[in-house]
């Protein structure tokens, strides 16, 4: 009977370990042995490039690893301090983040960051762009010059701020920097959000980067890119990771790209486009990811004639900083808590960019090493 | 199962062999071979803490035997728990109740526990378990108003919601004043007449002589003996006591009849054997030498000679 | 059962006249222990409690006129709309005060009935253990149910007092009919339910480990407690999709449009697998388990 009451135990024990290990397993096996017909890194680009303008809806997993100290903790409380933005980016640079993006066609775009009860929206509809903020209920509009040429791939759109990118404007990016600066080459294929997809790695050549690789991944049936992964030195999972985590490509209903802004909510109007459409376009190249969902900052930074040292991965941009700026910087905590003091300024390193900031009001920026950028900026 | 020892015999309600219960190296019970006849009011009786309530716990399925096997019924326990125990009452280890709810509401939750309690009958059954243990007047009160005595019989009642072949009565007439345990006795004899088995654990002696056809020993952890009332008084040493002025005469003529008398002032006394199924003859042969028999009496062992005989100690000792 | 060749004078054959055995599912004993269950003083007492959230919540809104800054989510959507008070109760309910009903609920289930001593006479009834188990869990989700009912429900109504009612404006910035708020009020109800029933199971293992209530009911509190300390660690994120609070919060998912049921059916997956995990646990825990309460 002791034995009898032992055996009990084994269903009992065993249920459980088969679904915990299933748990375990069931993601990690989903990897093995994608099988597809071998193409070469320039058709797999190519194949990326014919997916401008497909429909579909899907669920985007942003993960940031920059070694920075986690400040997700503090920033509700410092959120609602509205005179500095600047802590909102660096929670938004730490932990996971995720958004929905639907698309249809390359007219009609909407992306939802899904914050814990909130959500920041970007909503295209043709020439019109609307863009939401649930927290604090705001809601700004602009309306696009219509130019039938130049239609702005499909995840280029929300470039105002939402965070995370979709990764079709982070590979954008990211196969822009092919070129001499860079060695180019096919990984093994993976299922990223059921979908077997191609990978292409790209590794800069100049050993003063701070980033080893930048991997994409692309759908073989639709080329629509499915996640962005970037490695940084010294670190083996990505610093930084865009990826759809669910992806339908049946076109989205039309509903979806309507917005009427709620009652109560306040409602601005921007009606010069063409440059802070720009000036995101631009944050977005140089830093992929790094886009700020003050578009405050963005315009900041826009007006502020930035300097350029260097060229291709170890490029550094430089601006000065509006005093406003300074003052929030210094007077932030948490910022205080990131920066470390240096010789002429205070530096920020993360495991993907470095920043600078000189005594004098000028901030650099790159995605290279402290001493490389210090000695840039000496340099200049 | 084809070496079973217990060959399902209809005549015994509860029947175990070797039935053991350790806890870690402490065996609460060892080797316990009970033997149940159906009809019977069986005593159950040993001291506090001599394994007794152990044992009730096996039977009735609560914890699992180290070893040895149960038939209850003619059933094997704990494999036919399901079939078995609705035919069975039972109190174990003193009443026990949610005391936020009424004795009626109590009784009823119990009754759903038993899902061959038909739902239809429910109330009248419930009501009529109070009734019969006094309680119908004190039915809607909440169980934490209950007294001690209120509980027991709550909890008897809980025992007698179905007809039941056999009941299991751990104690119940603890806490009771001197009048409910003469209804509890009642209570008891009433069923047992109607022909269900009662298997009654008791630490008290008399309770048990009162009460029962059949009684079993138990003395830390083992089953010294069981038989019905008589056999085990029977067992038990008999002395013969004759009241004699010829107190010297008696013994010599005992003596040689092979027992070993002793002088008391007023006459002799010896253990009388086992063997001597006669103490009459004694009584002629005194008669025969001239003795003057003025008293002649075969003490038979009350159950307390008989306990202390076997286990050195009284009752109640744990107390 | 041959109970013909019985001797004279002993126990007539009463199984006769008995139904056939297991011919009930065990919905009376549910029935009776969801009745004992919310009849039970301490559970109107702690639906009492849940339901003062809301009530606590608007008239320290109503009184001070002051919805701005900080405070939970919805907070300042109060003033301008009384059926933002559920949402905001939910909110405050979820970290702390839900787990707490529900960790006493379902840390009493074996333990308190063993502390009572009425384990013994439920088993011996007989209820069946793996029976009780299962009636004790289904009347614990029950309570779940109830308590996120109760602060929605109360909520909403104590919002229509004290407040102007209206369209409601979704998260992402749609408005929708009171209707449709109402579906989506109840969806959330359900998504918070099914939230608490992993803890749940967690309780009701915990439950069969002891027969001191207060300490199951410690011990699932504390661990409601603990998991969400570890889920706000971000040293120990990769821990996190596994904690059964990881999805507590996600209840806004059904707050937007179109309406996201990934959160629901990613929280209703780790549910499931808390239950199966720990409900197993339980079974082979209270099956073997010797009563000696």
């Amino acid at each position: 009977m002791l034995q009898k009451s032992k055996l009990r135990w084994i269903p009992a024990i065993a249920v459980p370990a088969v679904v915990i290990a299933g748990a375990v397993a069931i993601p990690s096996m989903a990897n093995a042995g994608v099988s597809l017909p071998s193409k070469s890194a320039a058709q797999i680009v190519a194949l990326a490039e014919k997916s401008v303008g497909t429909s579909f809806s899907g669920t985007v997993e942003q993960t940031a690893n920059l070694g920075l100290p986690d400040l997700s903790s503090f920033a509700g409380a410092t959120s609602s301090d509205d005179g500095s933005g600047v802590s909102d980016i660096v929670s938004q640079l730490s932990g996971t983040h995720k958004a929905r993006v639907f698309v249809d066609g390359s007219s009609k775009s909407r992306v939802q960051t899904l914050d814990q009860l909130a959500e920041r929206d970007v909503i295209r509809n043709g020439t019109s762009v609307w863009a939401y903020d649930s927290s604090d209920k705001s809601a700004v509009h602009l309306t696009l010059p219509s130019r039938d040429g130049d239609t702005p791939s499909a995840g280029a759109t929300p470039s105002t701020g939402a965070v995370p990118t979709d990764p079709a404007t982070a590979a954008a990016s990211a196969l822009k920097a092919i070129g001499r600066y860079t060695t180019v080459s096919t990984s093994d294929n993976v299922r990223i959000a059921g979908q077997k997809a191609y990978q292409v790695t790209l590794a800069p050549n100049d050993s003063s980067s701070l980033i080893t690789t930048a991997t994409l991944a692309v759908d073989a049936t639709t080329g629509v890119p499915l996640r962005v992964a970037v490695t940084a030195k010294g670190q083996t999972d990505p610093a930084y990771s865009v990826s759809f985590t669910s992806i339908d490509y049946s076109t989205p209903a039309a509903s979806t790209f309507a917005f009427t802004p709620p009652q109560g909510a306040t409602v601005k109007k921007i009606a010069v486009p063409d440059r802070s459409a720009h000036a995101g376009g631009t944050t977005t190249k140089s830093h992929p990811g790094i886009t700020s969902r003050n578009d405050r900052i963005a315009k900041a930074k826009a007006e502020a004639q930035p300097t350029v040292i260097g060229t291709g991965w170890s490029t550094i941009i430089g601006a000065k900083l509006p005093t406003s700026a300074i003052s929030a910087l210094s007077s932030d905590d948490t910022l205080g808590q990131v920066f470390t003091p240096v010789d002429g300024g205070r530096l920020l390193k993360t495991a993907l960019v470095t920043v600078l900031i000189t005594d004098d009001g000028e901030v650099y920026a790159g995605a290279v090493t402290p001493s490389a950028l210090q000695a840039a900026v000496a340099a200049q | 199962m084809t070496a079973d020892p217990l060959v399902a015999t209809t005549e015994l309600a509860i029947e175990t062999t070797g039935l053991t219960k350790a806890f870690g190296r402490q065996r609460a019970v060892h080797d316990v071979d009970l033997a149940v006849p159906r009809g019977s009011v069986y005593g159950f009786l040993g001291p506090n803490g001599s394994g007794k309530t152990s044992t009730i716990r096996m039977l009735l399925g609560l914890t699992q035997a180290t070893g040895g096997q149960i038939r209850l019924l003619g059933s094997r326990m704990p494999d036919d728990l399901r079939s078995v125990l609705p035919r069975i009452g039972a109190l174990v280890e003193g009443p026990a109740f949610a005391p936020y709810l009424s004795g009626r509401a109590n009784l009823r939750r119990l009754d759903t526990a038993d899902r061959d309690a038909p739902g239809a009958t429910r109330k009248s059954r419930v009501d009529e378990a109070l009734d019969r243990v006094g309680l119908g007047h004190a039915a809607d009160k909440k169980a934490h108003a209950y007294s001690l005595g209120m509980k027991q019989r709550l909890g008897i009642a809980g025992a007698l919601l179905m007809p039941r072949d056999l009941l299991i009565l751990d104690e119940p007439s603890n806490g009771l004043d001197p009048q409910g345990t003469r209804e509890v006795r009642s209570l008891i004899g009433s069923l047992a007449a109607d022909g269900t088995t009662v298997f009654v654990s008791s630490h008290l002696l008399s309770e048990i002589e009162q009460m029962c056809t059949h009684v079993g020993v138990m003395s830390a952890g083992r089953l010294l003996l069981q038989g019905t009332l008589d056999d085990v008084r029977r067992q038990g040493v008999q002395r013969v006591t004759v009241v004699t002025p010829d107190a010297e005469a008696a013994q010599r003529i005992l003596a040689t009849l092979g027992l070993e008398p002793e002088l008391l002032p007023t006459g002799v006394s010896a253990a009388l054997p086992t063997t001597e199924q006669e103490p009459e003859r004694l009584n002629a042969a005194l008669v025969a030498g001239g003795v003057r028999v003025r008293g002649f009496s075969v003490s038979g062992a009350t159950l307390e000679d008989r306990f202390v005989d076997l286990t050195g100690e009284g009752f109640a000792v744990a107390e | 059962m041959p109970n013909e060749t019985v001797p004279a004078g002993t126990a007539p054959n009463k199984t006769a006249s008995r139904p056939a055995s297991g011919s009930s599912l065990g919905l009376a004993l549910l029935g009776s222990e969801i009745r004992t269950l919310f009849r039970r003083v301490r559970t109107i007492a702690m639906l009492g409690a849940l339901a003062a959230i809301p009530i606590l919540l608007a008239i320290a809104v109503r009184v001070t006129s002051d919805g701005g800054g900080g405070g939970p989510a919805f907070l300042g959507d109060i003033t301008q709309n009384g059926l933002f008070v559920s949402l905001t109760a939910l909110v405050v309910a979820i970290p702390l005060f839900l787990p707490l009903t529900v960790g006493v609920v379902a840390g009493d289930t074996i333990a308190g009935e063993a502390g009572a001593g009425t384990l013994r006479y439920l088993l011996v009834a007989p209820a069946g253990r793996v029976r009780l188990l299962v009636v004790k869990y289904l009347a614990t989700a029950l309570f779940c149910l109830t308590a996120t009912l109760v602060v929605v429900v109360v909520g909403g109504i104590i919002g229509a007092i004290l407040f102007p009612v209206g369209p409601v404006t979704l998260l992402s910035g749609q408005t929708v009919s009171f209707g449709e708020y109402v579906l989506r009020l109840l969806l959330l109800a359900l998504y918070v339910t099914v939230s608490l029933l992993g803890l749940s199971a967690i309780g009701l293992f915990i439950s069969t480990l002891t027969s001191v209530p207060v300490g199951a009911m410690a011990a699932t509190i504390v661990l409601s407690t603990v998991a969400q300390i570890l889920g706000s660690l971000p040293q120990l994120e990769f821990l996190h999709p596994w904690l059964f609070t990881d999805h507590w919060l996600e209840f806004g998912d059904l707050l937007r449009t179109p309406l996201s049921w990934e959160s629901f059916g990613n929280n209703a997956l780790l549910q499931a697998g808390y239950i199966v995990v720990f409900g197993f646990l339980a079974w082979g825990r209270f099956s073997s388990k010797d009563i000696l309460s």
